[in-house]
């Protein structure tokens, strides 16, 4: 986890690139991003449409990995699915983090009533099973996009950031830098952001990917019960289409193994940056290592 | 140490790279948890219902049963069991009442199993076959018809089915206008008398040779449903649109056992009338109605012989296909290619005429002319069906009067794909197409449809996919509403969509253009009489002119009634209210490994549509209105 330990910015950037588990994730990360940048750069959105390719075939040339039932290539889905799937996991991790981030340092700094208050906020909102609110709630809105699946994932990725932030902060507050700081004539929100925020900064960073990670699964996770986004791509509709055609039965595997594969590798690059993230802030682990 | 791990890591990285162009057996396995559970609670179900009686068949069939090999209890209980797959989820299993608009009178079994009707049609051959009746009678006018019901006939609970019955459901329909099809029923019947203890009057507020054949209004199944006659002692005194009737006592051969909302039990009444008067028995002894989830898993229930029959609409032709490869019993309507039945009532997408843009001619025109339906039929029908430009099923029978039209067909090209004429038409409306490609409003608005489809049906679900790419395509934002009941039927009812593709029934010349006509034409947000019965709204005197004349006119005036035909036509092509489709193929696969005798290609005594209320006869088959022989009726294939 995180510790008080402050360092330049320049000596954290080449201590993580040092970390292999960083590096690989990141190389992974990278070569999908590109390859979805590139894809969706170079195709014609009006090659997404139905019945732009022929129907039904395995990988060839024109469609590198083949085609589905209702005449879409399978390549463009994917250049539109990755993308759209890491929109999402960029948007809910942000609000998770950023929202989660604030209530934790606004109720670990001033404590009292309002700690009282978020904290049993936080813990309502950490009891309750929060996949079963989510299938309510994209039940309950009809016609979801990217978007509106990313706010409504992020509105649930917030509670678990929040408590780890106030239990920091509860520990910072009492450091003497902090007692100096106040002491000189800080405003609470002056000593939030300048001298606690710094200290969290890496384990927020840490925390974003994991975030991140959790929300493209979770949004595959929507999609498959078939509340995702009906007219875009991501990659959880991709699996849904090929579920709900049954793919599988019919023996297209080009048409489901792709997504799945994606996620997969989407899941490992995030997942190593994430352990590489904790390693180089956390002198511990990496001491292990 | 550092070293190794990192070497470690580098190695798992390596292998699940090299693993991610090939397809793992790790996805397989997660693709088979979703299935599992679906297929597991089914089977616990049947066990718990079936458990008990079978252990007391078992002992008198196996001494009757020359096969000597052991056969496990469960596969016995399998063997007088009728499994058969639904689309969607019951959405309130302890909701009955089939009056209640958005309850579903066909998965929930409730028309099949508990209702019987006066006569049944056999489409196939042409038959009217009396059943909870035996004969009817026009007065010499057509505005009453008499109708003589079957001695015996009794409702489930032993009280005996009489002429009070009948009075009393149809008293109930007149006084409450928000049962289903009450306004159809209020709009032809003035009064229903008892006759006598077997005989019942019906007296019509105007002339109808063709009331007979109105499943909106008198209880005769032609299509899908009809008016279903209510047990008097049990709905007397209850609010019909809030009664839930969670037990239904109705005269059929079978009762409820259990309702969930994935699973309708139906057991064997084993004191039917009908064994009684027609001296014969159903041979399913249980029968169950299961939601199983996606397509996968109804074909591989299939294929493994865990379902005998699907609803319409679940299989596509690719995984029919794979299941036929798999299970030799299984076939559909034809043994080859094109294999589906036509079902009577085809697809059309419905308009709102009622908002703007599409209260005007030319932009319904011009949505006709975006849509490519050779292209619906290629992708979402995958060539199981063919674009239809009308309305109607292409049976034999209609064809002299599609015959009659042709040159109105020729004028008015219905379901051609014509992109400059549609972009002509938005044009001639002062829509500008913008440069992010789409059509918009002298006003500077988009163009835009809410696209209302039936998230249980697969069917609709592919078409939409297809069409909302046509449509954007074509320049028009297309916002797709996936919805299921009751919230489905309450948005199209209300006439809460601008477009939504649907079955138009019963597949009559008159009765579907019937469904037009303005006297069924309520305010947007009121809930109108029926989905296809003007939830979209169209309204034009000389078209209602002309179908007031037609339903006048006997069905047997062939000629007048092709006049008829013509003139209507030359108005309805001309404004087309709804955009015609396609053609409804019916995939309904069945396997003989438990039973034998459904109807096929080979063998049409009747139509192999589990969803009709005219599946009773399936089951029990029937007496033939001509011979009295008994016709048809599914056995065990093990008997």
């Amino acid at each position: 986890m995180a510790t008080a330990r402050v360092e330049t910015g320049k000596g954290y950037v080449g201590e993580l690139l040092r970390n292999r588990k960083f590096l690989i994730g990141l190389i992974i990360f990278l070569t999908l991003l590109t390859l979805a940048v590139a894809g969706n750069l170079t195709t014609d959105p009006a090659s997404r449409r139905s019945g732009s390719f022929p129907a039904r075939l395995p990988p060839g040339p024109g469609w590198p990995l083949g085609t589905d039932t209702l005449g879409r290539s399978i390549a463009v889905q994917i250049s539109e699915a990755l993308p759209k799937s890491l929109q999402v996991g960029l948007i809910a991790a942000f609000l998770g983090t950023f929202f989660g981030a604030l209530i934790g340092f606004v109720s670990g700094y001033f404590g009292g009533m309002v700690d009282a208050v978020l904290r049993v906020l936080i813990d309502v909102f950490l009891s309750i099973p929060s996949l079963l609110f989510l299938i309510l709630i994209a039940a309950l809105v009809k016609g979801v996009n990217v978007q509106a699946m990313a706010l409504i994932i992020g509105a649930f990725a917030w509670p678990s950031p929040a408590r780890q932030v106030r239990a920091q902060v509860l520990s910072l507050k009492e450091r003497a830098f902090v007692q100096v700081a106040r002491l000189s004539g800080m405003s609470g929100l002056e000593i939030i952001f300048r001298e606690l925020m710094p200290h969290m900064l890496q384990w927020l960073g840490a925390n974003f990917v994991n975030a991140f990670l959790s929300a493209v699964l979770t949004e595959s996770g929507l999609s498959l019960l078939g509340l995702g986004p009906q007219r875009e791509m991501t990659l959880g509709m991709m699996v849904y289409w090929a579920l709900s055609y049954a793919a599988i039965l019919q023996n297209l595997w080009w048409w489901w193994a792709p997504p799945v594969l994606a996620l997969i590798c989407l899941f490992l690059s995030l997942y190593l940056i994430h352990l590489g993230l904790d390693e180089v802030s956390n002198p511990r682990l990496r001491s292990q290592a | 140490m550092k070293k190794l791990a990192a070497l470690l890591v580098l190695t798992l990285v390596g292998t699940l790279l090299a693993a991610c162009p090939a397809p793992t057996p790790q996805i397989i396995e997660k693709e088979v948890v979703v299935e599992k559970p679906v297929v597991a609670t089914v089977v616990v179900e049947k066990e718990v219902v079936v458990e008990k009686p079978v252990v007391e068949t078992v002992v008198v069939e196996k001494v009757v049963a020359p096969t000597p090999a052991p056969v496990s209890a469960q596969e016995l209980a399998r063997r007088q069991t009728l499994n058969i797959a639904i689309g969607g989820r019951i959405a309130d299993p302890t909701n009955l009442n089939i009056y209640a608009p958005g309850v579903s009178r066909s998965s929930t079994g409730l028309h099949q199993m508990i209702y019987e009707y006066f006569f049944y049609q056999n489409l196939q051959t042409g038959e009217y076959i009396p059943w909870l009746a035996e004969s009817y009678e026009y007065n010499d006018d057509f505005t009453a018809i008499t109708v003589k019901l079957r001695d015996g006939v009794t409702w489930s609970d032993g009280e005996p089915f009489t002429p009070e019955d009948v009075v009393f459901t149809y008293n109930l329909l007149l006084n409450n206008p928000g049962m289903t099809w009450a306004a159809e029923v209020s709009k032809w019947v003035g009064s229903v008398e008892k006759v006598d203890d077997l005989t019942v009057r019906f007296n019509l507020k105007k002339a109808s040779p063709r009331y007979h054949l109105n499943r909106e209004a008198f209880p005769a199944v032609g299509i899908w449903g009809g008016i279903t006659i209510l047990p008097k002692h049990i709905w007397e005194g209850q609010d019909p649109l809030t009664f839930k009737s969670s037990n239904p006592i109705g005269t059929g051969p079978y009762t409820l056992a259990k309702a969930t909302e994935t699973a309708m039990t139906y057991e064997r009444d084993e004191d039917w009338w009908g064994t009684k008067v027609f001296g014969v028995k159903p041979a399913p002894k249980t029968v169950n109605f299961e939601y199983l989830g996606p397509e996968t898993n109804v074909a591989l229930a299939l294929a493994a012989n865990e379902i005998d029959t699907p609803f319409i609409g679940i299989l596509s032709l690719g995984s029919f296909k794979e299941v036929v490869k798999r299970n030799a019993n299984v076939r559909a309507w034809h043994k080859e290619a094109p294999y589906a039945w036509l079902d009577p009532c085809p697809r059309p997408l419905m308009v709102q005429n009622a908002t703007p843009p599409w209260d005007k001619k030319e932009a319904r025109w011009a949505l006709s002319y975006l849509i490519n339906w050779q292209a619906v039929v290629d992708l979402a029908y995958e060539g199981t069906t063919v674009p239809s430009w009308g309305i109607w099923p292409f049976y034999d029978g209609n064809q002299p009067y599609f015959d009659a039209i042709a040159d109105l067909l020729e004028q008015y090209p219905t379901a051609t794909y014509n992109p400059d004429k549609a972009a002509e038409l938005f044009t001639s409306l002062g829509y500008t197409k913008g440069a992010d490609g789409y059509w918009t409003s002298a006003a500077g608005e988009r163009l835009k449809v809410r696209y209302v489809v039936n998230a249980n049906s697969t069917e609709e679900m592919k078409v939409s996919a297809v069409l909302a790419d046509q449509l954007e395509a074509g320049g028009i934002e297309v916002e797709l509403q996936p919805l299921t009941d009751p919230v489905l039927a309450d948005t199209i009812l209300r006439g809460e969509y601008e477009i939504k593709l649907h079955s138009f029934c019963p597949g009559y010349i008159f009765d579907n253009l019937e469904l037009f006509h303005s006297k069924y034409y309520v305010p947007l947000g009121e809930p109108a009489p029926w989905y296809e019965r003007n939830s979209f709204r169209y309204k034009n005197e000389a078209f209602d002119a002309i179908l007031d004349e037609m339903a006048v006119t006997p069905p047997t005036e062939v000629e007048k009634v092709k006049d008829q035909f013509r003139r209507i036509m030359a108005i309805w092509l001309d404004e087309l209210p709804v955009i015609p489709g396609v053609q409804a193929p019916a995939l309904v696969p069945f396997s003989t490994t438990y039973w034998v005798g459904w109807p096929s290609a080979d063998n049409p005594w009747n139509m192999p549509v589990s969803w009709w209320a005219t599946f009773n006869l399936v089951i029990n088959g029937y007496p033939s209105p001509e011979t009295g022989e008994w016709v048809g009726g599914i056995r065990s294939a093990f008997e």
